[in-house]
C-alpha cells in the first residue's frame, strides 16, 4: 500500500472525529453505554465437552482452509524473528 | 544490595470445558488442533459462549484463599487486550478486571487476582501453532515486589503452588500449567521483567541469573535499563525481547460479546461455605490447636488430604503421637511408594486402630511400621494385617528359647559382649528378631539377653 | 399491495408450485438479471437438491417449517457451511465457511432454501453498495442509482425478484437504508432478539441480523423464524416463542404514533413530502399522531462512527492472514481501512476518555432520549434516509456518504427496533417510511408497516 494512500485515508478518518468533538461540546457527562442492552452474570455451567465427532468434522474444515499445515496438524505460521 | 522481586503467576483452572466454548481442556493428551471449534480458533463470525461459571467461582475462591477483598456488587468487565501474536486466534486475549484485591500470602502482598484465557501454543523456532490450549481458563495472581532474594521468591512460589493445589480448583501442575512473569530490580537499577518461566525452579534460576547480570552491570558503572526479557530454559539465561513489547498499547475495551460479571454477597457466601482453608493458615492452626511443632505441622499441611487425615485421627489418638507418626513413618512410606495422601485407600478408622495398638504397647513400633506399610499397600483391619503378616507377638517361652538359641550358636559374639562390646548385643538382638520373624519387642529381647548373660550393660 | 410471500407459500402448499420449480425459476431469473444488477456473488450449488428434499417431505405430508420451499438469499457476512462468507472483501475472498450461523440453522430447519450469498459493502462498511470487492450493485427499482447499503445485494435481490426472502444485517442502517432505496420491506430487530452467532462483525454492540422481503408478511415470517433466545450466546435477550406473521392487523385504532420535528430539519423536503402524506394515511387508519422531542438525534452520527470504528478495529484483529484469508490491511478497500485506522487511533490509551468513552456517553444521551419518547408513543415514524440515492459511480465525499445514516443510526445506538416499508417515490426513486419501535416492540412496528402496506 502506498504511503500516500495511507496518509490520505488517515486524514479523512479524522474528519468525523473532529465533528464529534464539536457535537459533544456542552453535552453533560453521562455513564457509558457499552452494550445494546444491559445485563450481567450471564454464565454457563461447566460440564461435558462437545462430542469428539463434532470437533473432528470441524478440524477437517479448519485444516482445509488454513494456508499451511504440518504433518501433525499444526498450523504453519512465521518463525519468530527473535529466534534468529 | 537491596533487591525487589515480584510475580505475575498464571495458573490453569480445572474445568471440563474451555472458558468460552465447549471444547475439552485436556490439551496435552491429544494431537495438535483437535480440541478446537470456530470459537477458540477465531473463525469469522464466531461469538464466545457465556463464561464458564466454574472458572469464575474458582477464581473467586482462590482470591479468597489469598486473603483478597472480593470486588463485590460492582461491574467487572471482561476486556479485550489487543496484541498481534501467532498464538492469539482473534488478535486479542480476554482478561477480566480484578476479581480480588489486596491479599497477602506469607508476608507477600497480593495486588490482584483476575481471570484470563490461555492462548494457543506457538513454537517460535518451528513457526507452528496448535490451538488445543486456546481458551483454557486461567487465573492470574499479581504480587507486589515484596521478595528480596531468590530464596525468598522460591519459598513464596512453593507456598503459592501448595495453596493452589489445596484449592483443588487448578489443573494439576504439568508441563506449562504454571507460568510466571517475574520482575526484578536492584537498588539503583531499572525494573526488568522476565517472561517465559514455566516452573518454580525456572523462576529461581532466572532470578539468580538476573541478579548476577544486573549486579555486574551496576558494578561496572553501567545502567540497568527498564526492559522485558525472556528466560531460555535450555540455557538458563535471560535474553532481551523486542523493544516493541514495552511500548505496546493493548487498547483495552470491554468485550461487547460478553456481559460483565457482578459478584454479589450470596455468591461469596456460597463459595466461602464450601471453600478449603488456605494451607498457610491451616499450618498455623494445627500448631495452635494440637500443640505440635511448626516443622511437623508444615509436613502435615503439605498436602490437603494428609492434613485432613491427620485431623480425623487426632480426634481419637494423642495428637502429638499421631503427628510424630505422620512425619516419621506415614510420610516416609508415601514418599517411598510415590503416593500422595489423596491416593491412599485405607479409611481413617484403620489408622486410628493401628496407632491405638502401638500407643497401648499391644504391638511394638517396629511391628506398627510393618503393618502401616501393609495398610498403605492393601488396606484392611490392622489386627488382621498383623495376623496375615505373622506378626502376633511370640510368647514368653518361645522368646526365651530363641534367646537361648542365639546365645548358643554365637559363642564368639557372646565373648565380645562379655568383653564389653555393646555392638555385640545389638547383633544378638538382631539374631533373636530373625528367629522370631520380627514378632518380638527388641526392648524385651535386650532385657532377656542381659539377664541370661548376667552382665548389666 | 400484493402479499407476494403469502401467495407463494399458499401455492407451494397447495401443490400448484413445486419447490424445485420455485428454485429453478429463481435461478433462471438470477442468471438473467444478475450480470447487470450484481446482487449475488455466489450461488448455492446444493439449492436444487435441498429443494427436492423439502419437496419430498411436503408431498409425503410430513411436517415442514414455516418457510417451506421459499428461497432465501444470505448477506455475505453470514456463515453458511460450505459457501464462501467473503464479506465482499479480498480479505476473505477464499474463505469457505466452516459452520452454519445460528440463523442459517433456523432457516434450514424451517424449510427455507439458501439460494446464494448476496453482495454488500465490504465488511458492511458503507451505505451505497459500492465498496464491494466484487463490484457495485445496481438498484433494480431505480436503475443507475445506488441501491444503498450495506446490505445492497439483499435489498436488490428482493427488488428484482431474484429470491423470495433475504437476510441482511444492520449496524447503523444497513438493512433499512437499502430497503428504502430499493422499495422493499426491511426490518432491523431489537438488539439481542436475533442470534449473532455466525455473523461476521462490523460492530458487535450494534449489529443485528434482520429480514428483507417484498411484503410485510414475508419479513414478519422470516423474523419469527430467526428470532429468539440462543443459549449459546452471551449477549442475547431472553425472548422465546415470538410470533408476528399471524397477528398482522391492518388498522391503527388506539395506536400512538410519534413524529419529530427533528426529522424535517435533517431531511430533503421532497422526501418529507412523501413521508408527510404517508403519516396522513396512518392518521386516517386511526393512529393518533403525537409530537416527540429528539433534540440530540443528529449527534448520534459522529458518536456512532467513533464507537463503530473502535469495535470494528477490535473485530478485524483476527484477520491476520495466518489461519485463513489475507491480512486485512494488505488488501482491503479505502473505507474499511479508514475505519480500522480511526478505531486504532481513538482507542489509544491517551485518547480513550476523550473519544471512545465520550462517544459512549453520547450514546447514553441518544438512548435515553429515544426511550423517553417511546414512553409517550408506541412507535416513532419518519423518513429512513435523509436524501435520495446518488447515481452509481458518482464521487461523493466521506462525510456526504456518512450523512446517509443520520436517521437510521439512533435505533442502533439505543438498541430498539425499526422497520421500513415503501412510502412512495420521488422522481421515480423509492422512499421508505421508517417505523421505530420499543425494545421488543416488533409487533407494533409490523402492525404499522402492514397497515400502511395494505392501503398504499
Ligand atoms: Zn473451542
Amino acid at each position: 500500500m502506498s504511503e500516500q494512500r495511507q496518509k490520505e485515508i488517515e486524514l479523512s478518518a479524522e474528519e468525523i472525529v473532529e465533528s464529534f468533538v464539536k457535537a459533544a461540546e456542552g453535552l453533560p457527562s453521562e455513564r457509558e453505554t457499552y452494550y445494546g442492552h444491559e445485563a450481567c452474570n450471564i454464565m454457563r455451567p461447566d460440564g461435558q465437552p462437545s462430542p469428539d465427532e463434532e470437533r473432528a468434522d470441524f478440524r477437517k474444515q479448519f485444516l482445509a482452509i488454513t494456508p499451511g499445515v504440518d504433518e501433525h496438524g499444526n498450523l504453519r505460521v512465521e518463525v519468530a524473528r527473535w529466534t534468529r | 544490595m537491596k533487591m525487589l522481586i515480584g510475580f505475575e503467576v498464571h495458573q490453569q483452572l480445572s474445568t471440563g470445558r474451555k472458558m468460552y466454548c465447549d471444547c475439552p481442556t485436556n490439551y496435552q493428551e491429544v494431537p495438535p488442533n483437535t480440541n478446537i471449534c470456530p470459537i477458540c480458533t477465531g473463525m469469522p463470525g464466531s461469538k464466545p459462549l457465556p463464561p464458564n461459571e466454574r472458572a469464575v467461582d474458582a477464581a473467586i475462591e482462590i482470591a479468597l484463599m489469598l486473603g483478597c477483598e472480593i470486588i463485590a456488587d460492582r461491574i467487572i468487565y471482561i476486556q479485550r487486550k489487543h496484541y498481534d501474536y501467532p498464538d492469539l486466534p482473534s488478535g486479542y486475549q480476554r482478561t477480566s478486571l480484578p476479581i480480588g484485591l489486596n491479599g497477602e500470602l506469607q508476608g507477600v502482598r497480593i495486588r490482584e487476582v483476575h481471570l484470563e484465557e490461555d492462548p494457543g501454543q506457538y513454537d517460535p523456532t518451528l513457526g507452528t501453532v496448535d490451538f488445543n490450549r486456546s481458551g483454557v481458563p486461567l487465573v492470574e495472581i499479581v504480587t507486589e515486589p515484596d521478595m528480596h532474594s531468590p530464596e525468598e521468591a522460591r519459598k513464596f512460589l512453593r507456598q503459592l503452588v501448595r495453596l493452589l493445589e489445596y484449592s483443588g480448583k487448578v489443573r494439576p501442575e504439568a508441563g506449562g500449567a504454571m507460568r510466571t512473569d517475574t520482575n526484578i530490580s536492584l537498588e539503583g537499577g531499572g525494573r526488568v521483567e522476565v517472561k517465559n518461566i514455566n516452573s518454580v525452579k525456572g523462576a529461581y534460576r532466572a532470578i539468580k541469573f538476573e541478579i548476577m547480570r544486573q549486579r555486574a552491570k551496576l558494578e561496572r558503572g553501567e545502567a540497568v535499563t527498564r526492559e522485558t526479557r525472556a528466560y531460555l530454559e535450555s540455557q538458563k539465561i535471560t535474553m532481551p525481547m523486542r523493544l516493541k513489547e514495552l511500548e505496546e498499547d493493548y487498547r483495552y475495551i470491554p468485550d461487547p460479546d460478553i456481559f460483565p460479571l457482578v459478584i454479589d454477597q450470596a455468591r461469596i457466601r456460597r463459595i466461602k461455605a464450601s471453600m478449603v482453608e488456605a494451607p498457610h493458615l491451616r499450618e498455623q492452626r494445627l500448631v495452635k490447636q494440637y500443640g505440635i511443632g511448626p516443622s511437623v505441622a508444615n509436613v502435615i499441611a503439605s498436602e490437603r488430604e494428609l492434613a485432613n487425615l491427620f485431623e480425623v485421627v487426632a480426634r481419637e489418638v494423642d495428637p502429638k503421637f499421631v503427628a510424630t507418626w505422620f512425619r516419621t513413618k506415614l510420610k516416609k512410606i508415601l514418599n517411598y511408594m510415590k503416593l500422595r495422601a489423596e491416593d491412599v485407600k485405607f479409611v481413617p478408622e484403620q489408622l486410628i486402630d493401628l496407632l491405638k495398638m502401638i500407643k497401648s504397647d499391644e504391638i511394638t513400633p517396629e511391628q506398627g511400621e510393618l503393618v502401616l506399610r501393609e495398610l498403605v499397600k492393601r488396606p484392611g483391619d490392622p489386627h488382621e494385617l498383623l495376623l496375615q503378616l505373622g506378626l502376633v507377638r511370640v510368647g514368653r517361652t518361645e522368646l526365651q528359647a530363641a534367646v537361648a538359641e542365639a546365645i548358643r550358636t554365637n559363642p564368639e559374639v557372646v565373648k565380645d559382649y562379655l568383653a564389653g562390646k555393646q555392638e555385640a548385643l545389638h547383633f544378638l538382638v538382631g539374631k533373636v528378631m530373625q528367629l522370631t520373624n520380627m514378632r518380638a519387642d527388641p526392648r524385651e529381647i535386650i532385657k532377656l539377653l542381659r539377664a541370661e548373660l548376667g552382665r548389666e550393660g | 399491495m400484493d402479499e407476494v410471500t403469502r401467495g407463494k407459500l399458499e401455492a407451494i402448499r397447495q401443490g400448484e408450485l413445486s419447490v424445485v420449480e420455485n428454485v429453478q425459476r429463481m435461478l433462471e431469473r438470477i442468471a438473467k438479471l444478475n450480470p447487470k444488477i450484481n446482487a449475488f456473488i455466489e450461488l448455492n450449488p446444493d439449492a436444487l437438491a435441498q429443494a427436492e428434499a423439502v419437496e419430498r417431505r411436503l408431498r409425503r405430508g410430513e411436517k415442514v417449517g414455516k418457510l417451506a420451499g421459499l428461497t432465501v438469499g444470505v448477506k455475505s457476512n453470514i456463515n453458511v457451511l460450505g459457501l464462501r462468507a467473503t464479506c465482499a472483501s479480498k480479505t476473505l475472498e477464499d474463505y469457505i465457511a466452516t459452520y452454519d450461523a445460528e440463523v442459517i440453522k433456523r432457516v434450514r430447519a424451517a424449510g427455507g432454501i439458501i439460494i446464494g450469498m448476496t453482495n454488500m459493502d465490504e465488511f458492511a462498511c458503507g451505505s451505497s453498495g459500492e465498496t464491494s470487492a466484487f463490484g457495485a450493485t445496481d438498484n433494480p427499482a431505480a436503475p443507475g442509482h445506488i441501491p444503498g447499503g450495506s446490505s445492497s445485494g439483499s435489498a436488490a435481490a428482493i427488488a428484482a425478484g431474484m429470491c423470495d426472502l433475504c437476510l441482511g444485517s444492520d449496524t447503523g442502517g444497513s438493512i433499512r437504508n437499502p430497503a428504502s432505496h430499493c422499495g422493499v420491506v426491511g426490518v432491523k430487530p431489537t438488539y439481542g432478539l436475533v442470534p449473532r452467532q455466525g455473523l461476521i462483525d462490523l460492530a458487535m454492540s450494534l449489529d443485528q441480523i434482520g429480514p428483507f422481503a417484498p411484503d410485510v408478511y414475508g419479513a414478519a415470517l422470516l423474523l419469527e423464524v430467526i428470532a429468539g433466545f440462543n443459549p449459546n450466546e452471551c449477549v442475547m435477550l431472553d425472548a422465546k416463542g415470538v410470533s408476528y406473521a399471524d397477528e398482522l392487523q391492518t388498522d391503527l385504532k388506539g395506536m400512538r404514533v410519534g413524529i419529530s420535528p427533528k426529522f424535517r430539519e435533517l431531511t430533503d423536503p421532497k422526501i418529507m413530502e412523501v413521508i408527510d402524506s404517508a403519516i396522513k394515511k396512518l392518521q386516517d387508519l386511526g393512529a393518533e399522531i403525537v409530537e416527540v422531542e429528539l433534540p440530540h438525534l443528529e449527534k448520534g452520527l459522529p458518536a456512532y462512527y467513533l464507537i463503530m470504528s473502535v469495535e470494528f478495529f477490535s473485530a478485524t484483529r483476527k484477520f491476520d492472514g495466518r489461519k485463513y484469508g489475507k491480512r486485512i490491511e494488505d488488501v482491503c478497500g479505502d473505507e474499511v481501512l479508514r475505519r480500522i485506522l480511526r478505531g486504532r487511533h481513538i482507542s489509544r490509551k491517551e485518547y480513550r476518555g476523550k473519544y471512545y468513552q465520550r462517544a459512549l456517553q453520547v450514546r447514553t444521551i441518544i438512548r435515553e432520549e429515544l426511550m423517553t419518547a417511546l414512553e409517550k408513543v408506541d412507535v416513532i415514524v419518519g423518513p429512513t434516509v435523509p436524501k435520495l440515492p446518488h447515481k452509481m459511480g458518482e464521487k461523493i465525499s466521506v462525510s456526504a456518504m456518512y450523512a446517509y445514516d443520520y436517521l437510521t443510526i439512533p435505533a442502533n445506538l439505543a438498541g430498539i427496533c425499526g422497520g421500513v416499508v415503501k412510502a412512495g417515490e420521488v422522481d421515480g426513486i423509492p422512499v421508505g417510511l421508517q417505523v421505530q419501535g420499543k425494545v421488543l416492540g416488533e409487533e407494533e412496528v409490523f402492525r404499522v408497516l402492514r397497515s400502511y402496506e395494505a392501503v398504499a
